[in-house]
């Protein structure tokens, strides 16, 4: 190869990086937003914040790397939609009592939601000959960032029924795909 | 039959999705293409060099947006075609200069009708290459010397340039009405 032809295999290669770029921060633009919404009826609003930047930050991120992370943004992010819904739709109820036993309706949201989006997730990765880890991972964070400022609603513990309920919804799905 | 790996439709496929390890064959394919291809459009061999490294700057700029349902060739030589237009465009424009420094020697070259049409006629030829399926569009490139001639034997070569020709006429006059 010729110093000129290297010269411009870097540059284009500096192009390909820029257009990729480019095109994650197009791409993620719709985001914002919806961060915004978040924000603004978020019980932590600073929480909303950082979840909702580093929601953003983590789709341009997957989206320039590309391959299995690229192609797990759009799942994570619908799957998102269930815990961020359901627990914002029930904020405003009250508790729902089984015998003795009582728990708020927006705590029954996060377990729902994130179970949702666990088996949503979950399916998604099973099919997948190879990199079900990265996906899973990727889908994963993306789903549980945005769904967390509507679990706040219920404190720390309506958090932690989100972390749960997605973890009780994915383990089967890849459990039962599991090769033997 | 040529090895996915260094198929171009495989390649910037691989680099829309974000596929690094596509990157030095995808550039050591396009190069000579992307070069060839500006010299046949500007036929300016001074120009045509900067021209195409300006060109496949932009084919890689943009390969992220590559839709792999579209066929390649098309796609790179859309970016190529437009990329050259521009510099001739900006060229043009530099050569041309403010009015008060004109001078009154006509222009060697061809007259303003005569470059409009041909501009016109270039933007059809591409918008009916556009249309047809990369394989053609390979034929129809190396028969004019915009592209290598795909490793194909002679007959065969021949066939797939006559089917080709044969469909761009057709797309040629359903887009026009002539030829």
């Amino acid at each position: 190869m010729e110093p000129s032809d290297a010269a411009l295999l870097a540059r284009t290669r500096r192009a390909y990086e820029q257009g990729r770029l480019r095109a994650a921060l197009w791409r993620a633009a719709p985001l914002v937003p919806v961060v915004a919404w978040t924000w603004s009826w978020c019980r932590y609003p600073a929480l909303a914040a950082l979840c909702g930047a580093a929601l953003v930050a983590l789709t341009v991120a997957f989206r320039w790397r590309g391959q299995i992370w690229g192609r797990a943004v759009l799942p994570g992010l619908a799957a998102g939609l269930a815990p961020l819904v359901l627990p914002w739709l029930m904020r405003g109820a009250s508790e729902v009592c089984v015998g003795e036993m009582c728990c708020s309706l927006c705590l029954l949201g996060c377990v729902g939601g994130g179970s949702l989006a666990g088996v949503l997730v979950g399916r998604r990765a099973a099919a997948l000959d190879e990199g079900r880890g990265t996906f899973l991972a990727a889908a994963g964070a993306l789903a549980l960032l945005a769904g967390a400022p509507a679990c706040a609603f219920a404190g720390v513990i309506g958090l932690a029924g989100l972390l749960i309920g997605f973890a009780g919804g994915t383990a089967p799905v890849l459990l039962a795909r599991a090769p033997a | 039959m040529p090895h996915p790996d260094h198929d171009l439709q495989g390649l910037l496929s691989r680099l829309a999705d974000g596929d690094r390890a596509a990157f030095p064959p995808a550039f050591t394919l396009l190069w000579p293409v992307t070069r060839a291809f500006a010299r046949s459009f500007l036929r300016d061999e001074g120009g045509a060099e900067d021209a195409a490294q300006q060109a496949l700057v932009r084919v890689f700029l943009r390969a992220a947006e590559f839709d792999a349902s579209r066929p390649a060739l098309p796609w790179v030589l859309g970016v190529v075609a437009n990329e050259c237009r521009t510099l001739r465009r900006k060229a043009q424009r530099r050569r041309e200069g403010p009015l008060e420094e004109a001078d009154a020697r006509p222009d060697p070259g061809a007259s303003p009708e005569e470059s409009a049409t041909g501009r016109d006629l270039e933007r059809a030829a591409l918008a009916a290459l556009d249309g047809l399926p990369a394989p053609d569009v390979e034929a129809i490139l190396a028969h004019i010397g915009a592209a290598g001639r795909p490793d194909l034997p002679p007959a065969t070569f021949r066939k797939r340039l006559e089917r080709a020709l044969k469909r761009l006429r057709r797309a040629w006059s359903e887009r026009h009405g002539t030829l």
